[in-house]
């Protein structure tokens, strides 16, 4: 083989490698960062008012579960009593608040922060860790729709959420007009613009007097 | 390779804490920036990773519970499987050690040896931060995990963004000589007394625990299983060093293949002008990364 071809083949085999370790490096090649997976389900919750809040429970994946269930679950007996569940709250949970909770709420278009968390309990059901806790979000109901849109992801992709197959339900809801859907939400994308978050858009309003659903 | 060196700055982009958001006391130092692609496939290959974790996590049961010596055997290709997968992402020191060996002159075999011991540092330093804490210090894994994240991000940036000056004043050094003098690195750097000497530098990039090796390891001693998870916790690193080693064995080849095809004079200026930008490239990612960490809360 001539030297010019030996030169030709190295410099075609020295481009190729260099396109393959661009494509490995690009961030957007390929996405294996989640290290915790959650499935999340959603009570929707209305009071006299309107609406009242969220309560959220988490299903985490069984690795995750055993590392807070090995740590804090102090008897052994497999489940979490009232002064575990404290300290699962304080310790691997609170923490979320710098991340919103995940929760991500929007009332009429305008962002609505999670501040605060009320009624966290822990539970050990399967060798899974599941949290619940309620999320309160007052929107007063009128004769116009209102219209709440709500996403739960963690915008660093440390972890994953995924939504079961049933994931919102309406409590105490008779009193009005209540309609959702559930899409990826395109215009706001996170982790490096990657990833589109699930968001569930409710309307709800004040059903007229005399009308039944 | 001018196509890879352009490709650089856009292949790290702004670093994010990699922290646990549950166990880190601190907000998140970096927020993504506007969106600029089309996804959808990205959270495919997470349900795959969750699929992947499930899947490792009843075998390990099986193992351990049934003592089947085929669900074991399974676990550790599932396990390997899952570094390899894991490793394709962002971080893992990929970047860190393309870079490293850009400014270098290494056989492939260093690069092999190098990447290899990069994802070793980084899955056995899971381990012994799980032994350490659980055993020697009686500590809780969990709650002690992001401080022990913290330090050795730190360190490990601290040390990278080091040894990205030293590169860069090595060969500036070299470069502004004058002409007569040869840039060209001495020929005994791929003996392999020069892979011993790639060690420390592995060590630097692989330093900061790897969290889905804490999981595993985590996960078998709530099964009373240390030396099952040790051997998964092994055959995941194994499973990164494959991924790590192909993206510089990539660089490593790619060089090679490039430079063979210049004259001599072309090629001492190219390893010249390589040299710098790796050098500027591995202490600007470690600043960039180390910058969260010292800067204003």
């Amino acid at each position: 083989m001539r030297t010019q071809d030996l030169h030709t083949i190295r410099l075609r085999v020295g481009m190729i490698c260099a396109m393959l370790a661009a494509t490995l490096l690009l961030p957007r090649s390929v996405g294996a960062h989640p290290h915790v997976f959650i499935y999340t389900a959603t009570d929707i919750v209305f009071d006299e008012k309107g609406l009242a809040g969220f309560r959220i429970r988490w299903l985490f994946d069984e690795m995750f579960s055993s590392m807070i269930i090995l740590d804090y679950d102090q008897n052994g007996d497999h489940r979490f009593d009232s002064e575990e569940i404290e300290q699962v709250r304080q310790n691997a949970f609170s923490h979320v608040k710098n991340f919103d909770y995940f929760t991500h709420v929007k009332i009429d278009g305008r962002v609505f922060k999670v501040q605060y968390v009320t009624d966290f309990t822990a539970r050990i059901h399967n060798d899974k860790m599941i949290y619940e806790f309620f999320v309160p979000c007052h929107v007063p109901a009128t004769d116009i729709d209102k219209e709440v849109k709500l996403a739960i992801y963690d915008e660093t992709f440390y972890t994953s959420v995924f939504l079961v197959e049933r994931p919102v339900a309406f409590e105490n809801a008779d009193a009005f007009e209540v309609e959702h859907h559930i899409a990826k939400n395109r215009d706001e994308a996170y982790y490096f613009g990657q990833i589109f978050p699930e968001e569930i858009t409710f309307r709800f309003r004040l059903r007229p007097p005399g009308k039944t659903e | 390779m001018l196509a890879l060196l352009l490709l650089l700055p856009l292949a790290w982009a702004p670093p994010t804490a990699a922290e646990n958001p549950f166990l880190s006391g601190k907000a998140p130092k970096q927020v993504s920036p506007e969106p600029a692609s089309q996804p959808t496939w990205l959270t495919k290959i997470a349900l795959v990773q969750q699929q992947i974790k499930q899947k490792l996590s009843a075998l390990i049961r099986r193992s351990r519970t049934e003592g089947q010596h085929q669900a074991l055997l399974l676990a550790m290709l599932v396990a390997f499987g899952y570094g390899a997968v894991h490793a394709a992402g962002p971080g893992h020191g990929k970047v860190f050690a393309m870079s490293f060996m850009l400014s270098r002159n290494p056989s492939t075999a260093s690069g092999l040896f190098f990447g290899t011991f990069v994802a070793f540092f980084h899955g056995m330093s899971g381990v012994l931060c799980v032994l350490g804490l659980r055993y020697v210090l009686q500590q809780s894994v969990s709650g002690n995990l992001a401080d022990i994240s913290q330090v050795t991000q730190i360190v490990s940036f601290s040390l990278i963004a080091l040894i990205g000056l030293a590169i860069l004043a090595k060969n500036a050094r070299a470069f502004f000589k004058r002409p007569r003098v040869s840039f060209a690195p001495p020929k005994e750097e791929k003996s392999s007394a020069s892979r011993a000497g790639l060690l420390p530098w592995a060590l630097a990039v692989g330093l900061v625990p790897c969290p889905g090796v804490v999981m595993v390891m985590l996960f078998c001693l709530s099964m009373e299983a240390l030396l099952l998870g040790i051997a998964l916790s092994l055959s995941i690193s194994a499973g990164m060093a494959a991924t790590i080693s192909a993206v510089v064995v990539a660089v490593v080849i790619g060089k090679a293949g490039v430079l063979k095809s210049a004259s001599q004079r072309r090629t001492e200026t190219i390893e010249a002008v390589f040299g710098m930008l790796s050098g500027t490239a591995v202490s600007a990612l470690g600043i960039a990364f180390l910058l969260p960490y010292i800067g204003p809360a």
